[in-house]
């Protein structure tokens, strides 16, 4: 019993090596472009031949750019490649759980260092893009001066609780799942399965709408000086 | 070591691969596709917003247009219905004027009618009565009634009226006398006698008898005559009655007042 | 009982107690949170996009602190740092 994907070594040369947790991200990761790109091949622009498919890729993009422009962010199209992918991935990769087999690279706790170091290092070109060096370099004194040191250690707690987060409750999820697999073999899995999977989806929108937030804060200074 | 870093860097490089592969594959397409839709549903609602536009500037034309032709064909009612009236009230009043003329006409037709009737009826009358008196008369007239007649006639003859005796006595020729029946002896006698009393002279008598005159008794001289007799008296009488029968027609005439039609007429058609 | 072994013990139940008294605090708070919220929506559900995304995002900063307690603990007890300095001063013995 390993406590998460990175322990599986398919093969090794000194420091690369090829683990689950790598494999199975490649194997998502084609998933999902393999698949935009085979709905979105043809795309239909008369209403009455949408697709299935189609509408369902659809109400997702829509979706995401409301959710961030309803967070504050003027323009939710600069943003959805990067935000609308932490979504995208995350989500698939806990709603594979069901497969008895899989172990969610979200369950590992590199890969959501990854992530969250994205994040950490996305806020601050977001929000250099947005207001300049100078004008994001103030935020850092944001109330006063004194809150710089606080300010910077928030920054990387936040990343550091980002990447927890998300890890803690994936890792909770597939090792109560293993344990229960031994205790109880029947009916009670799939109960925790299905608790998994709501889990999941809602650590993936927290994910995504903490992701969100921070990057709104980092761009929103501009826009209330402007005001002002 | 929970925390692999080979891995954390190999994931991060994953992630930046998977935000280009989704942005080409999913994000470009899909929001592309949205906002061709979006135009194309915003250029078809403008489309659509001109053509209501249109259709609504046309309903509005065609409402103005039926309208126009509303009031036209009121205005038109109008004019047809009043040149009807008039025309109705024209032909009534020719048709009152024409009956008015046909019924005085027949009036007029008919009174002569009646009276050529009444005259001729009269004339007939007349002359059957009379020719009934004179029938009459001369059957019954006798001697009697002659005598009475010549002694009404000297009767008349004594009266001394001027002009008979003016004409008695300028007559120079002999007197014609005629009667009806034959004179007597005597009564040829006391004529003569009566006469030459008046006139103060003897005159000649002529006698003659002429039944004619129906018990009736003539003197006449040249140009002048004392008439006494019967059929004299009744052509007085048949004149007289002539002269009245005339004037009865005349009044019974019915006299309407042509106009008190027409006022009838004219309140019928208000 | 020699060091090794003690070490391991104080560990393994400094973990538990750690997660479990660290779980209390974020438990009561999110559930203020959460009552707080859904009275909230009760009241307003106009707003429930803006209150869901407000509440989450409290939700995670409140979460922050038990996860802090569970990364404790997970230290404890797969990356103890006496654990391996003991071992690597028992081998140096």
């Amino acid at each position: 019993m390993h406590l998460s994907s990175d322990e599986v070594i398919f093969w090794q040369a000194g420091f690369i090596k090829l683990n689950g947790t790598i494999v199975t991200t490649w194997l998502l990761m084609l998933i999902l472009t393999i698949g935009a790109k085979l709905i979105t091949r043809n795309l239909a622009q008369n209403n009455a031949e949408i697709s299935r498919w189609q509408s369902l890729l659809e109400v997702i993009v829509t979706l995401l750019k409301q959710q961030i422009a309803e967070v504050g962010l003027k323009q939710p199209q600069k943003y959805l490649g990067f935000l609308g992918t932490l979504f995208l991935f995350i989500a698939t990769a806990n709603l594979l759980t069901i497969f008895p087999i899989y172990e969610p690279p979200t369950g590992s706790l590199s890969t959501t260092l990854a992530l969250a170091l994205a994040v950490f290092i996305a806020v601050p070109l977001f929000g250099i893009q947005e207001q300049g060096l100078t004008g994001f370099l103030k935020t850092y004194l944001e109330p006063t001066a004194i809150m710089l040191p606080f300010n910077l250690i928030s920054e990387l707690s936040r990343t550091f609780a980002l990447s927890v987060r998300l890890f803690g409750n994936m890792m909770s999820g597939s090792m109560i799942l293993a344990i229960l697999l031994i205790i109880t073999p029947f009916v009670f899995p799939i109960v925790m399965t299905l608790l998994g999977l709501l889990t999941g989806m809602v650590q993936a929108y927290i994910f995504t709408i903490l992701a969100t937030v921070y990057i709104a804060a980092a761009a929103e200074i501009c826009d209330l000086k402007t005001d002002n | 070591m929970l925390i692999d870093w080979f891995t954390v860097a190999a994931q991060l490089l994953n992630f930046v691969i998977l935000i280009a592969l989704l942005k080409r594959f999913l994000y470009q397409p899909i929001l592309q596709a949205l906002d061709a839709r979006e135009h194309r549903i915003s250029a078809e609602l403008s489309e659509a917003d001109a053509k209501k536009q249109q259709a609504q500037a046309e309903y509005e034309q065609f409402c103005q247009k039926n309208q126009e032709f509303d009031l036209q064909r009121a205005e038109l009612f109008k004019t047809a219905s009043e040149e009807a009236k008039t025309e109705r009230q024209r032909l009534l009043t020719e048709a009152r004027i024409e009956a008015d003329n046909l019924r005085s006409q027949r009036q007029q037709a008919l009174a002569q009618e009646v009276e050529v009737l009444m005259t001729s009826l009269t004339r007939q009358i007349q002359t059957e009565v009379f020719a009934i008196t004179r029938q009459v008369l001369t059957d019954l007239a006798d001697v009697n009634l002659e005598n009475q007649m010549i002694a009404v006639f000297m009767e008349k003859l004594r009266s001394s009226d001027p002009e008979i005796v003016s004409v008695l006595k300028n007559t120079a020729t002999p007197l014609l006398l005629r009667t009806a029946f034959t004179l007597s002896e005597a009564q040829q006698l006391e004529i003569q006698q009566t006469i030459a009393k008046i006139a103060g002279s003897e005159i000649e008598l002529q006698l003659t008898t002429e039944a004619k005159l129906i018990s009736g008794i003539e003197l006449s001289s040249v140009g002048q005559k004392i008439v006494w007799t019967l059929a004299d008296y009744l052509g007085n009488v048949e004149n007289n009655l002539k002269n009245l029968l005339q004037q009865h027609i005349d009044v019974d005439k019915p006299e309407k007042h042509p106009t008190e039609f027409s006022k009838r007429a004219a309140e019928d058609v208000s | 009982m020699d060091n090794l072994t003690m070490i391991a013990v104080a560990s393994i139940i400094t973990a538990g107690v750690t997660i479990a008294v660290g779980c209390i605090g974020p438990a009561l708070g999110e559930g203020r949170a959460v009552s707080t919220a859904l009275s909230s929506l009760a009241q307003q559900p106009d707003a429930a996009p803006t209150i869901t995304r407000t509440l989450f995002v409290g939700l995670a900063m409140i979460e922050s602190t038990a996860i802090y307690c569970f990364v404790v603990s997970m230290i404890l007890i797969f990356a103890n740092p006496f654990w391996n300095y003991i071992i690597a001063h028992a081998a140096g013995k």
